[in-house]
């Protein structure tokens, strides 16, 4: 049952330092071929079938090629409904790796509560958007948001992670702005989030990892048809000749990772604080308003075929490209983040070639980097 | 890619909130944290250790079928 493949992470430690490390992957990066020969709306409903992992972002990014390929863009409205689902995807996302990861590192149990909870809760959130179809299709789909329920909504995300991870409401959360801050609230708070926070100062590992990584930086249209031209490029994708990285600490601001990039670079403090700042920011985004709801609308455009879809999915930028004859799917490729992100010679491999210390401290600090990147599929850690 | 697979259910433990399902002969223990209200004989979509949804049989069946065609799997059961 390893059809989703695996990364084998392999580490050398000599001295107690780590001198050697390579990360191979046998994931089937191709496995989007499936697709192809298939019509438009078969692959469109096969998608978050076969790609389930943030089913959501993957469906958004399919629509979105195969719209440009077909030259009928869905209207604005039929956008934002999308990239709405997209975010709440990316805060289960976040809050699922927060309640089921990050306890294990403090001794803590999972918190299964907390995950049942927002798998409710994304599922009211839709039923409020008053979807009458697939929101993924083609032109999208009719809806009539309620803005009652999504207020309703926005509030018991807010109350969850508010009791979960914060202690208080991620709007103040956001608030904090300096690490002295961050570390008083760490240190009073006894979420799993504050004790993890907590826990990586006293121990001295806030910069463990810490790296020089090159961030993606946003790509045209023209510029990603030439890079997926090249032989390899869904595989071992490279920019510029960089092995770019591309995850919630590329593209999310905050003064307080600003001075927390200052101090502890790129290392495991300012990973952690990234997603505790995204997951925060998108619950205080949530559309509350009715969305501008109404028909479904086509707009009309001129086709590129092939077709771009780009989406930032929760572990970093995703990207569908489709070739088109007429309706039928000639040739589907995606491109995922954590082809960039355990690429052999990207950030994680350069992070994990910081690591110091006797094995034991290594394989800890070694999880907790791999985990805090967080690949899209298991993975084996081995020592030579 | 970001593949999950789907396989049925043949037994659950309640107390543990894990099931066990299987794919081609092959059993395996997943945890239930992600999904509610499953029975035996569901198919799931299974990723590393976890259950993240539930499927119809005909989506599991066509799935499972694609995983073949594409020969990232057996003929395996559905």
């Amino acid at each position: 049952m390893s059809v989703e493949g695996q990364l084998s992470i392999r580490l050398g430690v000599t001295d107690k330092a780590v001198d050697r490390v390579s990360i191979e992957s046998n994931r089937p990066v191709h496995a989007s071929r499936v697709l192809n020969g298939k019509d438009v709306s078969e692959s469109q409903q096969l998608i978050p079938l076969l790609f389930a992992v943030c089913g959501t972002a993957q469906s958004c990014a399919g629509v979105r090629a195969c719209e440009q390929a077909l030259g009928f863009p869905a209207a604005e409205r039929m956008q934002q409904l999308r990239d709405s689902l997209v975010s709440m995807e990316t805060l289960r996302e976040h809050l699922w790796r927060i309640l089921l990861d990050w306890p294990s590192i403090t001794d803590a149990e999972k918190d299964s509560e907390g995950v049942t909870e927002i798998t409710r809760i994304l599922y009211d959130f839709r039923q409020a958007l008053g979807l009458s179809g697939d929101p993924f299709t083609v032109g999208g789909t009719e809806f009539r948001a309620d803005s009652g329920a999504l207020m309703a909504v926005r509030e018991r995300v807010r109350g969850l992670l508010r009791i979960r991870v914060y202690s208080v409401v991620p709007g103040e959360w956001l608030g904090i702005e300096d690490p002295e801050r961050l570390l008083a609230w760490a240190e009073r708070r006894g979420t799993v989030a504050a004790r993890l926070i907590h826990r990586l100062v006293q121990t001295g590992w806030g910069a463990v990892g810490a790296c020089d990584s090159t961030p993606l930086p946003p790509l045209s249209e023209q510029q990603l048809h030439v890079a997926f031209r090249q032989s390899g490029y869904v595989k071992y994708p490279r920019w510029n000749g960089n092995c770019c990285e591309t995850s919630a600490m590329t593209r999310v601001e905050s003064r307080l990772l600003e001075e927390l990039k200052a101090v502890y670079g790129n290392g495991l403090l300012v990973r952690l604080v990234a997603r505790l700042t995204e997951m925060a920011q998108l619950a205080e985004r949530l559309p509350v308003g009715p969305l501008d709801s109404g028909g479904r609308a086509l707009s009309s455009g001129t086709a590129v075929n092939p077709g771009i879809g780009q989406v930032a999915a929760a572990r970093g930028q995703l990207v569908h490209r489709v070739e088109l004859s007429g309706i039928t799917v000639c040739n589907y490729q995606i491109l995922a983040p954590t082809e960039w992100n355990f690429h052999p010679e990207g950030v994680v491999a350069q992070a994990l070639s910081t690591l110091r210390g006797d094995p034991e401290r290594v394989e800890q600090q070694a999880r907790l980097l791999i985990s805090a990147v967080d690949p899209c599929v298991g993975y084996r850690l081995i020592f030579n | 890619m970001c593949l999950a697979l789907p396989a049925r259910v043949i037994s659950i433990d309640e107390s543990t909130d894990t099931a066990t399902v299987t794919l081609g002969g092959v059993n395996k223990v997943v945890s239930l944290a992600l999904v509610e209200n499953v029975r035996i004989d569901d198919f799931l979509l299974i990723h590393v250790g976890y259950a993240l949804n539930k499927v119809s049989t005909e989506e599991a069946e066509k799935t499972l079928q694609l995983f073949a065609e594409a020969g990232l799997t057996g003929n395996a059961e559905a």
